[in-house]
C-alpha cells in the first residue's frame, strides 16, 4: 500500500465503497486473493441486521411459497426476472460464495451452520418462522420447532425491549408446541439498559449459573430453551453449550429487533479477520467520484476532517440502497450516489410503494436498482458498462426484493465474489 | 339471552361532538352510553388541521359561521384551554393572489367583528422568518391550534366522571323500530363478535360523515356529500403561527403549528365513501405545491405523516326548517316520523360545543327537563389518560422522580411504559380491548418519524409481558398497527422518509417476514 | 563533629517520616466524601512489589528514553548508596577486598556518578524545556529541589574526588603511613611517577629520567598498587583533576580536600533529612502505596487510608500525565492549569496544606473538564489510580461547597431545571441567539431510531441506573423542541465524548458534537445557579 501523506492520496488494487455485508464480502475475498484493497464506508448497519444469511427463502412470492430447498425456486426465479442477480450466476458459484463466506467467519471463531439444498426455518421474536440458509448455529435448532411438536421453555428478560416470552409462546401454541415461560429479571439491570450489556453477561459463567437456576424447574418437562439473541457477543456457541449442559435442555437463540447482538458479532468478526489481511480501511468516510485517469478510477474519500484521494484500479460499489446510502430518493426520481449511474425505477411516483405495506409481491421501488451486466458492471443508458472495472455488488442491484424474496446475504455475497473474481482474473498485470 | 343496557339517552359516534354532546347531557344529568364503532376521533375529528378558526376563513363564503367561530374560540379558549394553544393567526397574500380579495378581507372581517390587524410585510417576516419573500399583503388574527384528540379524552372522561358510558369498537348493526319510535339498538361488539342491545328514550346521530347510514336504519334519509381533505405533518415546527393564504378558500393553504409539528392542507375531493380513505400520492404533491407559495420551506422540509378526514356535507332539503345554520346540520327526525331521534352533522372542530349546546338543547325538550347548557361557563377538567395525547408535554413527567427504572417504550415520541399502562387502564376502564392501535390512538405512539417501526414491536412485547394481551394474534395485530401506520406514511416516502420505511420493511418484512404470515393485516375499517 | 551531624539528619529525617505520617491521616481525611472511604481503599493501584520499584516496570512502558535515564540515574544512585556511600556497612563487608580507590570501584563509582549526575541534568532540562508547552502559558513543574541537591552531591563527590587526586598533603599521608619510602629510597621518583601518571600535584619535582620513572613504577608496584589503581580509571575526576591541577598549589595549601569531603558529607546529610520532605520519598513512597492493594487483608482502616494517601504523594511531578491528558487542548485555551493531571495534584496537596493561593472553584472547573479517559492512570510512572483520584477529588470539592456544574445539573430534577429560563433567552438580542446543531433540526433528524448509538455507550451501559436520557433520546428531545430540557439531562452532563455513537451512527448524525454543544449551553446556565447558590450561601452565612 502507497499513501502518501504530504498530498493525501492512495493507490490500490480494488477500492471497495461500502462495508456492508457486500463490501465486507468483496473485502474479504479481495485481501484473500492479494489484491491491494481499499474500503471505505461504515459497518454500523450490521447492528441492523438479523445475523441470518439468506439464499433464497420465497419464491414465487404471490402467493408465498416458502421454500425448503432454495434451489427449488431457482429456476423459477431466474426464468420470471431476467434481471435478478441470481439469472446472471450459476447455482455452484452461489454455493460456492456461501463455502467461502462461511468458511471466513468460522476463522474467526464465528460458527455458522447450513445444510446444501435445505433452509433453516428460524423462529423470529415476533413469532414467525424465516426461512434462511447460512444460520448462526445458535438459532439453528429452532429449525426444528417449524416441522416437530415440541416441548419448548421460552426465556426473556426483564426490560428487554421489544420481546416477549409470552408473544413468542401465542404463535407457538397455535403450531401444537406445549410451551411456559419464564421472565428472568437480571439484577444489575434497570431502566433502559443496553442489550449489549446483558449480551456480555453471558460471557461471564456466574451468570449462566444464575440463568440455569432461574430455569431449573422446567428443565424436566422441557426439551428446547428459546433465548433471545443476546446470549454473549464473543463465544455464542460455547455458552449455549454450557447452557445446553447445565440445565439438559437444547438451546438456541431467537432474533428479535435492533440493535442486533447477531448482527454485533458478524460485525466483529469481519473486522477482526479483515484487520488481519492488511486492509486499508478508511472508516465512516463517504465516497465521491472524481475523474477517470488512465484506466484508473479516481475518487475522493471524505472523513469528517480530512480527504483523501483514491486511485484504484477497480472498484466495488457495494454502497447498498437508502439505508446505506448508495440510493436517494428526491420527491419523484431515484438517484445513485456515488457515480450517479442510471438508476432503473418505476416511472412515477405513484408506483413506488402499494397501498399495503405487506403486499405479497413486493413494492415497486424494491425492484429499483443498479441494472449490470452478467458480470455485475453497471451499464448506462446504451446497455454498455459504464467503465471498465466498476462493478456494483449487492442490495443496490436492480430485480432484487431481498426483503420479500429472502435472499439479502445471497445476492451481496455472489455479486461481490463473481465481481472481485473477475476483476481479479482480468486483470492480472498493472496495466500502467 | 342477549345483554340489554338502559339508558336515557344513546350517543352514536365518538368524535368530537359526541363526546361533547355526552358531557353536555351528562352535565344536565341525564344518563348517556356513547358507542363509537371504532375509537375516539375515528373520523373527522381525528382527521384535520386542529385548528380553531377565528373565523376569518369564511367571511366571504360563509359570513354566519365566522360569527359562530369566532365567539366559540373564545368560550374554547377559556374553558378547554390545555387542548388549546394560542398561537395566534396570520393571513398572508403572495405575489399573484387576488388583490380585490386581500383589499375585501379588513372590511368584512369588521362586518363579522372578528378582531384583525394590519402587519407590514417585513414585522411578519420578522415574526414568522420562513415566510416567502413574495409575500405582499399580512393580516393577524385570532387563531390558535387544538389537540382534537385531547378534547375528545377529556370530554368523555369528563362525561364518564359523571356516570356516562363509553362503548368503543361497538358497532351499531341496526334499529328496532315501533311504530314511530326507536325501541332498541342493537349493538356488535367488533373485537369479541358479541351482539347485544341498548335501549335508549332519545337516540343521537352524531356519527359525522356515517350520518347518512345510520340515519337509514332508522328509516330516515340524511343525504351525505362526502368531501375528502388530505393534510400532511411536518418533521418540525415550521411556525409559531396560523399561517392561512389570504385568498379564497382552496387547496394547500392553510399551515397548522400543533406541539412541535406543523400540519399543511387540505384538499377538498368528492369521494362516494367515507370509509378506506387516505391520502394519495398526487394529493400530496398537490398540497406541497400550494404551500411552498406562501411558505417555500415546505417544499424541502421532512414531512412525518400524512392523512386524511371526511367532511360531512349534507345537501338541504327544502322547507328544512330545524336547520340552525349553515356551518353545521341537526335534524329532529320526529318530522320525518321517528319521535326520538337526532341527527347532528357537518359543522367545524371550532364548533363543537355549540353543536353539542343545541342538540342536547333538543334532547332535553324531548325529556321535557328544563336545564340550561353549562358548557359555556364549566372549563373542562384536565385529567392524565389526555396528556399523553400532546407532543412533548409528557417529556417533563417521563423524567420524574422514580422514572429511572421506566424504560422508554416509543423513543421519537419518548412514551414510557408507565404512560402506557396509564392508557390501558382508561382504556379498560371505558369496556375497551386495550390494544397496539387503541394505544396509538390515545397517545403519541407511532407518530414520531420511524412511525411504529421499533415502538409496534416494543409495546406489543410490553403488553404481552405485562398479561395485558393474551390472545395468539399477535403477528395481526402488528401488521393491522403498522398498516394503519403505513396509509399516512407512503405518500411521503422521498428522501430520509425512505430510509426510514426501509428499514421498516427490511425488519418486519425482512427479519420477521410478516408479509408471509396469512392473517389479515388491513384492519377492520 | 560529623557524627554529631548524622545524628541530627537522622532525627530530622525521622521528624520528617513522622510529619508524612501526620500529612498522611490529613490526607485521607480531606479526601471525606462518603465515596471516597470505598474508593479509598483503590484509591493507589500499582503493579505492586519490588519489580516496578526495581526496574520500573510501568516507567518503562511510558517512555523507554526516560526508562533508561531514570534507570541509570536509579541504579547509579543506589550503587553510590549501598557501595560507595555505606561502604562500612555493606561493601566492606560484602568483599574480599574494598578500596573506593582500586578498581573496578573507583572506575565503577565514576561511571555511577556519571549516570546519576546525566540523569539529574536530563531530567532538569525536562523540566525546563517542555516541547508541548504552550509558549504563553508554559507549565510549571515542581520537585527541582531534590534534583539539585543529588545533583550537588554528586558534583561535590567528583570535586572531592578530583582534589584527592592531586592532593599532595593526602600523598604525603598515605606514603607515610602505608610506606617505608623515604627521601632516599626515592620518594622523589615516586612522587614523579605519580605526577606524571596519576596528576598528583607538588610544587618541586625533579627532573624526568627514564631511570626515575623505572624506580617510581617499582616502588608504585611495591607499595602502592594494591590499593590504589589508576586514577585515570576515575575518568571523570580525572579530567577534573587536570583542570584544577594548575591550581594545585592554592588547593593542597589549603587542603581543599578536606573542605570538600566536609561539603559532599554534609550534602549526604542533607539529602538524608531531606528525604521525607522531598520529591525523593517517592523512592519509599511508590512501593508502600503499593502495598494497599495487594495487602488488603493486612492493613485496616486509617491504617489503610494513611497508607494508600501516600500514593498522593508518591506523585514525583514528572508531568507524564498531562503530556497524555486527552483535554490538554482545553488548557492551551483556557490556561486554566488545573485542567493538567500534574498541576491537579499538586493544588490538592496544596489545598490539604492549607494553601490560599489555590481558588478550589477554578481546580473544581478544571477536574470538571477530565474525560475519564484513564489515559493519566495508564501512564503514571508511579502507579497512581489518578482516575479515581479526580472522582473522589471532585466529591470532596462538592461537599465543601464548591460545586461542580455536572453535580448542580444531578441534583436539579430535570423539571425544575426545564421550568427555569434558559440564559440564552435573557439576553435582549432579536435574532436567535445559538445557531449551532442542536438548533438545526438537519442535524439531528435523520435519526432512524434504530438505537445503536445508545447501545455502544459506555454511559448508558455503566450507568444505565443513574442515567436519565440516552443519547439517541436527547436527539428526540431536540426534535420535539425540547432544547431547554435537554441542556439538563445527566446524559448530556456525563457524556465522555468518545466518539463511540457519532461513529457508529448508521446516518452520520454527529451526536457527541451536539451532547457536547448542549453540555456547554447548559454550563452557561448552570453558572447562574451556581451564582445564586454564593449567594444564598453568603445570606446564610453573614
Amino acid at each position: 500500500m502507497m499513501m502518501n501523506s504530504h498530498n493525501n492520496h492512495m493507490d490500490c488494487d480494488l477500492l471497495v465503497i461500502g462495508s456492508g455485508f457486500a463490501g465486507m464480502a468483496a473485502a474479504a475475498r479481495a485481501s484473500g486473493l492479494g489484491l491491494k484493497t481499499v474500503q471505505t464506508g461504515s459497518s454500523s448497519g450490521f447492528y441492523l441486521a438479523s445475523g441470518l444469511l439468506d439464499f433464497l427463502g420465497v419464491y414465487p412470492v404471490d402467493p408465498v411459497t416458502r421454500l425448503k430447498n432454495p434451489e427449488d425456486g431457482m429456476a423459477l426465479l431466474k426464468k420470471e426476472i431476467t434481471n435478478h442477480p441470481y439469472a446472471k450466476v450459476s447455482e455452484n458459484k452461489i454455493v460456492e460464495a456461501f463455502h467461502f463466506v462461511y468458511q471466513f467467519l468460522y476463522d474467526g471463531g464465528l460458527d455458522y451452520a447450513f445444510k446444501l439444498n435445505q433452509n433453516f426455518q428460524v423462529l423470529t421474536a415476533a413469532g414467525t418462522f424465516k426461512p434462511s440458509f447460512l444460520v448462526p448455529r445458535s438459532m439453528a435448532k429452532s429449525n426444528e420447532l417449524f416441522t416437530d411438536q415440541k416441548q419448548v421453555l421460552l426465556v426473556d428478560f426483564e426490560g428487554l425491549k421489544g420481546y416477549s416470552a409470552l408473544q413468542i409462546a401465542g404463535n407457538l401454541k397455535k403450531m401444537g408446541h406445549q410451551v411456559d415461560t419464564v421472565t428472568i429479571k437480571v439484577p444489575e439491570l434497570t431502566g433502559d439498559f443496553n442489550v449489549t450489556r446483558l449480551a456480555a453477561k453471558f460471557e461471564d459463567p456466574s451468570f449462566l449459573d444464575y440463568v440455569a437456576e432461574q430455569v431449573q424447574m422446567f428443565a424436566p418437562t422441557k426439551t428446547m430453551m428459546g433465548l433471545p439473541a443476546v446470549c454473549g457477543i464473543h463465544n455464542t456457541s460455547s455458552i449455549l453449550k454450557q447452557l445446553e449442559s447445565i440445565t439438559g435442555m437444547d438451546c438456541f437463540e431467537i432474533p428479535g429487533l435492533p440493535p442486533s447482538i447477531p448482527g454485533l458479532r458478524l460485525k466483529n468478526t469481519f473486522e477482526k479477520q479483515l484487520s488481519k489481511r492488511n486492509i486499508t480501511v478508511l472508516n465512516n468516510a463517504t465516497v465521491k467520484h472524481n475523474t477517470i485517469q488512465k484506466n484508473r478510477l479516481i475518487l475522493d474519500a471524505v472523513c469528517q476532517n480530512f480527504k483523501i484521494r483514491v486511485k484504484a484500479r477497480g472498484v466495488i460499489l457495494a454502497t447498498g440502497r437508502f439505508p446505506g446510502g448508495g440510493l436517494r430518493a428526491e420527491r419523484g426520481l431515484i438517484q445513485e450516489t456515488v457515480f450517479n449511474i442510471p438508476v432503473d425505477q418505476p416511472d412515477k411516483r405513484n408506483l413506488w410503494y402499494d397501498a399495503n405495506l405487506f403486499q405479497a409481491k413486493g413494492h415497486g421501488i424494491n425492484q429499483a436498482g443498479i441494472l449490470t451486466d452478467n458480470i455485475f458492471r453497471p451499464l448506462n443508458r446504451n446497455n454498455i458498462p459504464l467503465f471498465e472495472n466498476l462493478y456494483a455488488a449487492g442490495s443496490i442491484l436492480s430485480h432484487n426484493d431481498w426483503a420479500r424474496l429472502k435472499s439479502g446475504a445471497g445476492v451481496s455475497i455472489v455479486s461481490a465474489l463473481t465481481a472481485v473474481d473477475h476483476f481479479n482474473s482480468g486483470s492480472g498485470g498493472d496495466d500502467v | 339471552m342477549k345483554k340489554t343496557f338502559e339508558t336515557q339517552v344513546l350517543v352514536i359516534g365518538g368524535g368530537v361532538t359526541g363526546t361533547g354532546i355526552a358531557r353536555d347531557l351528562s352535565m344536565r344529568g341525564l344518563n348517556v352510553i356513547l358507542t363509537e364503532k371504532q375509537d375516539l376521533n375515528a373520523g373527522a375529528s381525528g382527521g384535520n388541521h386542529g385548528l380553531l378558526h377565528s373565523g376569518a376563513r369564511y367571511i366571504s363564503s360563509d359570513p354566519e359561521a365566522a360569527i359562530e367561530c369566532n365567539s366559540e374560540i373564545n368560550i374554547l379558549k377559556k374553558n378547554a384551554g390545555h387542548c388549546i394553544e394560542e398561537t395566534g393567526g396570520l393571513f398572508v397574500a403572495v405575489r399573484g393572489d387576488d388583490e380585490n380579495y386581500i383589499a375585501d378581507f379588513p372590511v368584512m372581517c369588521d362586518r363579522a367583528s372578528i378582531p384583525h390587524k394590519r402587519l407590514s410585510v417585513k414585522d411578519a417576516r420578522i415574526l414568522e422568518p420562513a415566510l416567502s419573500d413574495q409575500t405582499i399583503a399580512v393580516y393577524q388574527v385570532n387563531d390558535a391550534s387544538i389537540n382534537p384528540f385531547k378534547l375528545s379524552i377529556e370530554n368523555m372522561n369528563n362525561a364518564m366522571s359523571m356516570g356516562a358510558l363509553y362503548l368503543s369498537f361497538c358497532m351499531l348493526e341496526a334499529f328496532e323500530l315501533d311504530k314511530n319510535k326507536i325501541v332498541r339498538a342493537k349493538i356488535r361488539n367488533q373485537i369479541n363478535g358479541e351482539s347485544f342491545f341498548i335501549k335508549a328514550d332519545t337516540y343521537v346521530n352524531a356519527s359525522g360523515a356515517w350520518a347518512g347510514y345510520i340515519a337509514s336504519m332508522a328509516n330516515v334519509s340524511v343525504n351525505i356529500v362526502f368531501s375528502k381533505g388530505t393534510l400532511l405533518v411536518t418533521s418540525k415546527r415550521i411556525t409559531r403561527r396560523v399561517i392561512n393564504r389570504l385568498r379564497k378558500a382552496t387547496d394547500g393553504d392553510i399551515l397548522v403549528p400543533g406541539g412541535v409539528v406543523s400540519i399543511l392542507g387540505t384538499t377538498s375531493v368528492r369521494i362516494d365513501s367515507p370509509d378506506n380513505i387516505f391520502p394519495t400520492i398526487d394529493e400530496v404533491d398537490h398540497i406541497i405545491g400550494q404551500g411552498e407559495q406562501m411558505i417555500p420551506l415546505l417544499k424541502t422540509c421532512r414531512y412525518v405523516r400524512a392523512y386524511s378526514g371526511v367532511r360531512p356535507l349534507v345537501s338541504i332539503g327544502e322547507g328544512d326548517d330545524r336547520e340552525v345554520s349553515r356551518g353545521f346540520t341537526l335534524i329532529d327526525h320526529e318530522k320525518d316520523g321517528v319521535d326520538n331521534f337526532i341527527t347532528i352533522t357537518g359543522g367545524k372542530l371550532s364548533t363543537y360545543r355549540l353543536m353539542a349546546e343545541k342538540t342536547s338543547n333538543i334532547v332535553c325538550q324531548k325529556h321535557h327537563l328544563e336545564v340550561k347548557c353549562k358548557t359555556k361557563e364549566t372549563p373542562l377538567p384536565s385529567t392524565r389518560s389526555g396528556e399523553w395525547s400532546e407532543p412533548g408535554l409528557f417529556i417533563g413527567n417521563a423524567m420524574g422522580e422514580g422514572s429511572l427504572h421506566d424504560p422508554v417504550l416509543c423513543e421519537c415520541e419518548m412514551v414510557p411504559a408507565s404512560a402506557v399502562d396509564t392508557i390501558i387502564t382508561s382504556i379498560k376502564k371505558g369496556k375497551g380491548m386495550p390494544d397496539l392501535s387503541a394505544i396509538a390512538l390515545r397517545s403519541r405512539v407511532g407518530k414520531g418519524p420511524c412511525q411504529g417501526t421499533f415502538c409496534s414491536m416494543r409495546i406489543l412485547s410490553y403488553m404481552y409481558s405485562s398479561g395485558q394481551i393474551t390472545h395468539d394474534n399477535s403477528v395481526r395485530d402488528l401488521k393491522k398497527f403498522l398498516n394503519e401506520r403505513w396509509k399516512g406514511e407512503r405518500s411521503l416516502l422521498w428522501d430520509q422518509a425512505i430510509v426510514q420505511s426501509s428499514i421498516k420493511e427490511m425488519i418486519h418484512c425482512g427479519v420477521f417476514g410478516l408479509e408471509m404470515d396469512d392473517s389479515e393485516g388491513m384492519g377492520n375499517i | 563533629m560529623f557524627e554529631a551531624l548524622l545524628y541530627v539528619s537522622i532525627f530530622i529525617c525521622l521528624i520528617g517520616l513522622v510529619f508524612q505520617i501526620w500529612r498522611f491521616k490529613r490526607t485521607s481525611s480531606f479526601l471525606k466524601h462518603p465515596k471516597a472511604s470505598r474508593l479509598r481503599s483503590e484509591l493507589m493501584t500499582i503493579i505492586p512489589g519490588f519489580l516496578n520499584t526495581l526496574v520500573q516496570v510501568r516507567l518503562f512502558k511510558a517512555g523507554k528514553i526516560r526508562w533508561l535515564i531514570h534507570f541509570g540515574l536509579f541504579v547509579g544512585f543506589l550503587y553510590l548508596l549501598l557501595v560507595h556511600g555505606l561502604h562500612d556497612l555493606t561493601s566492606d563487608l560484602f568483599f574480599d577486598y574494598y578500596e573506593p580507590t582500586i578498581d573496578p570501584y573507583q572506575f565503577l563509582r565514576n561511571l555511577n556518578g556519571v549516570f546519576v549526575g546525566l540523569g539529574c541534568i536530563a531530567f532538569l532540562l525536562r523540566r525546563r524545556l517542555k516541547i508541548r508547552i504552550n509558549k504563553d502559558t508554559p507549565l510549571k513543574y515542581k520537585g527541582y529541589f531534590s534534583i539539585i541537591l543529588i545533583l550537588l552531591v554528586i558534583s561535590s563527590g567528583f570535586l572531592l574526588e578530583a582534589s584527592k587526586i592531586i592532593s599532595e598533603p593526602v600523598f604525603m599521608d598515605m606514603v607515610e603511613e602505608y610506606s617505608d619510602v623515604d627521601e632516599e629510597s626515592g620518594l622523589a621518583d615516586l612522587k614523579l611517577y605519580w605526577n606524571h601518571n596519576f596528576k598528583v600535584y607538588f610544587p618541586q619535582l625533579p627532573e624526568v629520567t627514564s631511570s626515575s620513572l623505572e624506580n617510581g613504577s617499582f616502588l608504585n608496584e611495591e607499595y602502592c598498587l594494591s590499593c590504589h589503581s589508576d586514577t585515570k580509571s576515575a575518568f571523570l575526576s580525572f579530567q577534573a583533576a587536570k583542570l584544577i591541577y594548575y591550581a594545585g598549589d592554592f588547593l593542597n595549601r589549603h587542603r581543599a580536600d578536606s573542605f570538600l569531603y566536609a561539603i559532599h558529607y554534609i550534602l549526604c546529610l542533607c539529602l538524608l533529612a531531606c528525604l521525607p520532605f522531598s520529591r525523593l520519598f517517592h523512592i519509599i513512597l511508590i512501593p508502600v502505596a503499593g502495598l494497599v492493594k495487594k495487602q488488603d487483608s493486612v492493613l485496616h482502616g486509617q491504617k489503610k487510608a494513611v497508607v494508600s494517601a501516600a500514593g498522593l504523594y508518591a506523585c514525583t511531578n514528572c508531568g507524564y500525565c498531562s503530556e497524555v491528558c486527552s483535554v490538554y487542548p482545553h488548557f492551551q485555551t483556557t490556561g486554566n492549569l488545573f485542567v493538567l493531571p500534574h498541576s491537579k495534584i499538586e493544588s490538592v496537596k496544596g489545598l490539604i496544606g492549607g494553601d490560599a493561593g489555590i481558588n478550589p472553584w477554578l481546580l473544581q472547573k478544571g477536574n470538571e473538564i477530565c474525560t475519564g479517559c484513564y489515559n493519566c492512570t495508564d501512564i503514571c510512572p508511579s502507579g497512581i489510580d489518578l482516575q479515581t483520584l479526580w472522582s473522589v477529588l471532585g466529591d470532596t470539592l462538592c461537599e465543601e461547597g464548591y460545586l461542580s456544574n455536572s453535580n448542580v445539573v444531578n441534583t436539579i430534577p430535570l423539571l425544575e431545571w426545564a421550568a427555569k429560563a434558559p440564559v440564552s433567552l435573557k439576553r435582549k438580542e432579536k435574532k436567535p441567539v445559538s445557531s449551532g446543531l442542536a438548533d438545526q433540526s438537519d442535524a439531528f433528524e435523520a435519526c432512524v431510531q434504530c438505537t445503536i448509538c445508545t447501545n455502544v455507550c459506555p454511559v448508558v451501559e455503566y450507568d444505565s441506573v443513574k442515567n436519565d436520557y440516552t443519547p439517541q433520546q436527547v436527539m428526540n428531545l431536540l426534535r420535539l423542541g425540547q432544547r431547554h430540557v435537554a441542556e439538563g439531562t445527566r446524559m448530556v452532563h456525563t457524556c465522555l465524548t468518545c466518539y463511540s455513537c457519532q461513529e457508529v451512527c448508521p446516518q452520520k448524525i454527529p451526536v457527541t458534537d451536539i451532547l457536547l454543544e448542549l453540555r456547554n449551553s447548559g454550563y452557561k446556565k448552570v453558572e447562574t445557579m451556581k451564582k445564586d447558590y454564593l449567594k444564598g450561601m453568603r445570606q446564610i452565612e453573614t
